[in-house]
This record gives structure tokens, C-alpha cells and sequence, in this order.
């Protein structure tokens, strides 16, 4: 595991399913490269950004609907 | 979604009844070759019927959704060569004779399925997620065409030299060019599919790409079959057919699976 941040862990059981956990974790770390953040500093107000900039690809494989319903629920993790 | 369930295990039966009619002694038998022709259509219709499915299931505004279309009216042109070859095995009961109407059908299925397919891999390079950029993405297609252009004097060559008639050669160059032509985004969706272990989306991508890749193989090969008179390879090649229809089939109908 490479960061103890729980909002990650949530994000990754979410993106896994889909994406397998190998490229849940590289977008994941690609939008932390990109925000010059680390895995750790990922917190519910990165939420959004992260949800918009992997929906994109989302959409490719798995649809509109699914994409958006997989990025609103990324969205609202950190509501929970 | 139980008729998702049951596929997988269908398909491995499936597999197995194919390896073992086409390398059993029951291989020319005729039980033996209406049935392999009857799986490989309905294979082939199951995936073009699904990849319409997944087609409609995409978003108005999805650009993957017009990639499944062509992909699907491809598919639909293989379905009805295969259909026009199955005429002649269960209904005639007469050998396959080459060429026949059904070349016409697998000639348009690669100008349908190779804008396709190119089409999936430039949407899923363009993404935005991490699968690789530049060389790194598309190195795999770049091997198969440069192993293409090395074998030219093996392939292409023999079959302008050889003494068949016009419409033979024509189709056999068909085959040769549009079969590596395919193999090329088939092997860069290989390695697509492959980055999403774990995922679902493995379970669409790496089959219909390993199984076009097995037919592609199968129709580059057929070539040498008809030239040289390999017998053996006969075999190889119509187990190669069915292992790859067989994918495919499996493929398309996960692609909504994976959308639901």
C-alpha cells in the first residue's frame, strides 16, 4: 500500500472494479503529478478535479453513464 | 445479467469441442464440420448483435460510440461471409470453393473493422489515462508492420508470381495485407487491455483483441495453406478461427456488462 490517506483506499475500491488496481493507482498518482501533490495530501476539496480529470477516460471504456456515475460517487466520498 | 454468467463457461466448452474436433480424427467428418461452422456463426452474429448493443448503450455525445458502430457493421459483414460458407457446408453439403461470395463480405468487413479498430486505440491513446504516450503506446503496431514490410518477399510477392486467377490473387493479397494491417491496432489493444488487470474492462478489451489477432493470424496463414498445400496447418488454422470468433463473442457481450 502506498499511502495510509483513506480517501485513496475509497478511491481505489471505487476505480478497481473497472480499471483493474494497477491503473486505478496511476490515474490516480497522474493527477497527484500534475497537482504536485503526494498521495497523502489528497483530501475531499482535490475531490472534484481528480473526478473531472478521469472522466474523460472513463467514458471511453465503460460509457457516459457509468463514467458519470463512478466520478459523482469519487466526488462525494469525502461528503460521507 | 445470468446469461453473462453462463458465457464464460460456454465458451470454455466451446474451446474445448473446438480443440478437439479440429485435431481429433473426427476433423473431416461432416457432423464435425457442420458444426464448427454453425459455432463460428453464431459466434459471430452473438458479436456483432452485442457490439450494436454496445453501439446504442454508448452516450450521444460518447466518441467511443461511433467506433462500436463500424466495429459492429464489420462484424456483421463477417457474420454474413461466414453465414454464405456455412450455406455451403450444411445446406449444400458441397466443399467451400475459393473464391467465393463470401470473400466479398470478409473484404468488407476490414473496411469496416480496420477504421475501427484504429479508432479504438486513437480514443483510448487520447483518453487522458495513463496507458502510455507517444512510442510507448503504439510500438506494438509499429513491430507488426515493420515484420509486414520484411515479409513483402515472402508474402505479397509469391502470390502476384503465382499463376492464380485475378480474382484469387486478389483476395489472397486481401487477406495478407488487411490481416496485418488489423494485427497492428489489434496488438496495441492487446496492451491496452492488458493495463486494466483486475478490471472489467479486461474482460472486453483483451479478449476481442486476442481474438482478432487469432483470426488475423488464421487468415494470414490460409494464405500459405492454399499456396503450399499445407495440410496440416488446415487444422491449426480452423481451430484458430474458432477460438478467435469464440473471444470475440465474449468480448462484445462483456462490453455491456461492463457499461450497466
Amino acid at each position: 500500500m502506498e499511502t495510509q490517506n483513506p480517501l485513496v483506499k475509497k478511491i481505489i475500491e471505487v476505480l478497481a472494479p473497472y480499471l483493474g488496481d494497477n491503473m486505478a493507482w496511476a490515474s490516480i498518482k497522474m493527477f497527484t503529478k500534475e497537482k504536485k501533490i503526494s498521495l497523502d495530501e489528497i483530501s475531499s476539496r482535490h475531490l472534484p478535479a481528480l473526478a473531472a480529470k478521469i472522466e474523460p477516460g472513463l467514458r471511453i471504456f465503460v460509457g457516459q453513464v457509468k463514467a458519470e456515475a463512478l466520478t459523482s460517487e469519487i466526488a462525494n466520498l469525502g461528503k460521507q | 445479467m445470468n446469461a453473462l454468467r453462463i458465457a464464460t463457461p460456454i465458451g470454455i466448452l466451446l474451446l474445448i469441442w473446438g480443440a478437439i474436433s479440429c485435431f481429433g480424427p473426427w476433423y473431416t467428418s461432416p457432423v464435425t464440420l457442420k458444426t464448427n461452422s454453425v459455432i463460428k456463426l453464431v459466434c459471430l452474429i452473438i458479436a456483432a448483435a452485442f457490439g450494436f448493443v454496445a453501439h446504442r448503450a454508448y452516450g450521444k455525445t460518447d466518441l467511443q460510440r461511433r467506433s462500436w458502430l463500424i466495429w459492429s457493421l464489420g462484424l456483421t459483414m463477417y457474420a454474413l461471409g461466414q453465414s454464405v460458407l456455412a450455406y455451403y457446408q450444411i445446406l449444400r453439403n458441397v466443399p467451400i470453393v475459393y473464391p467465393s461470395a463470401a470473400d466479398f463480405f470478409f473484404f468488407a468487413f476490414y473496411l469496416f473493422c480496420l477504421p475501427a479498430a484504429v479508432m479504438f486505440c486513437v480514443r483510448a491513446f487520447r483518453s487522458g489515462l495513463p496507458l502510455g504516450r507517444g512510442w510507448k503506446f503504439w510500438w506494438p503496431a509499429v513491430v507488426v508492420l515493420a515484420a509486414f514490410l520484411l515479409s513483402v518477399s515472402s508474402t505479397l510477392v509469391p502470390m502476384f508470381e503465382a499463376s492464380t486467377p485475378w480474382l484469387e490473387t486478389f483476395f489472397n493479397a486481401t487477406y495478407t495485407i488487411g490481416g496485418f494491417s488489423l494485427l497492428a491496432p489489434c496488438v496495441v489493444m492487446i496492451r491496452v487491455g492488458l493495463k486494466f488487470r483486475g478490471g472489467s474492462v479486461l474482460k472486453v478489451w483483451l479478449p476481442i483483441s486476442l481474438g482478432f489477432t487469432c483470426v488475423l493470424l488464421s487468415d494470414i496463414l490460409f494464405f500459405y495453406l492454399t499456396q503450399y498445400k499445407l495440410g496440416w496447418a488446415e487444422r491449426c488454422v480452423d481451430f484458430l478461427y474458432i477460438a478467435g470468433y469464440i473471444a470475440v463473442a465474449r468480448g462484445s457481450l462483456f462490453q455491456l456488462q461492463v457499461m450497466k
